[in-house]
């Protein structure tokens, strides 16, 4: 998932449970990407964060920071 | 509204366009691209100092989290300048614009220091609109342009990006509490 131009791309993905998600940060400005039971952290441009989903389910998130970037990731 | 910092910007900026057609260091499509690495700093900075007023005079939660978005993103983008500087071992040249810049952006400091908190947050939400409005006209239309370095361009353009989006969240600013 990259980050990049104030978006996530692609915003909304789908997975299979136990699927990792890695957020790589691409833009000058740090960016979060934060949701229910999940937070990268600030990143920095070129910093990366492994983000595990164990189980089913439908997670939005956004950027702590710059609260207009939302995202969606589906968990079959 | 405090309209110094801005009338300073768009001095620089109207002092360019009157002098269209002849090499001023105040136009900056006339700037170099050391003096451009300059101006955009001084430009970042400028806000960073603005947003630490902030923090320090206003006690609105939105125009506090707005503050600190200022100086996390323009300290990182000015960082992301000085690397590529020390990577290309040069200088910023310091210019008419770039003094011009602070300038205005003093004497907007002394004023708004002098504002109650209501006021404070007024003048600074539709200061940080009218400013970014500024910047990113300048950097969109004259910097971007007309900067030869490729990778200099490449940060600008990266660094328009983070002000387009300071420009959006302001505007959103100001309608929440009014200018």
């Amino acid at each position: 998932m990259e980050i990049q131009q104030f978006e996530f791309v692609p915003a909304d993905i789908e997975i299979a449970a136990g699927s990792t998600v890695v957020f790589v940060n691409l833009d000058l400005a740090p960016h979060t990407a934060t949701g229910e039971g999940f937070d990268t952290g600030a990143l920095r441009k070129g910093e990366r964060k492994e983000i595990a989903f164990p189980t089913a389910g439908e997670f939005a998130y956004l950027c702590k920071f710059h609260r207009h970037m939302t995202g969606r990731i589906v968990v079959r | 509204m405090s309209r110094t910092i801005l009338a300073g910007l768009m001095l620089a900026v109207g002092l360019a366009a009157g002098c269209a057609g002849s090499a001023t260091a105040q136009d900056p499509a006339k700037l170099n691209d050391l003096e451009i690495a300059h101006a955009a700093y001084v430009a970042g900075d400028i806000d960073i100092r603005n947003a630490h007023l902030a923090l320090a005079l206003s006690d609105d939660p939105k125009v506090r989290e707005f503050a600190e978005l200022m100086i996390r993103d323009h300290e990182a983008v000015n960082q992301a300048a000085l690397d590529l500087l020390e990577k290309l071992k040069a200088e910023p040249q310091d210019n008419a614009f770039s003094q011009a810049l602070m300038k205005g952006a003093r004497d907007n400091w002394a004023k708004m220091a002098q504002l109650s908190s209501a006021e404070f947050d007024k003048s600074y939400a539709a200061n940080e609109l009218a400013y970014h409005q500024t910047v990113n006209k300048v950097v969109g239309e004259a910097f971007i342009p007309n900067v030869e370095n490729g990778e200099l361009k490449t940060l600008l353009g990266s660094a328009l990006d983070t002000f387009k989006a300071h420009e959006t969240h302001a505007k959103q600013i100001v309608d929440e509490i009014g200018s």
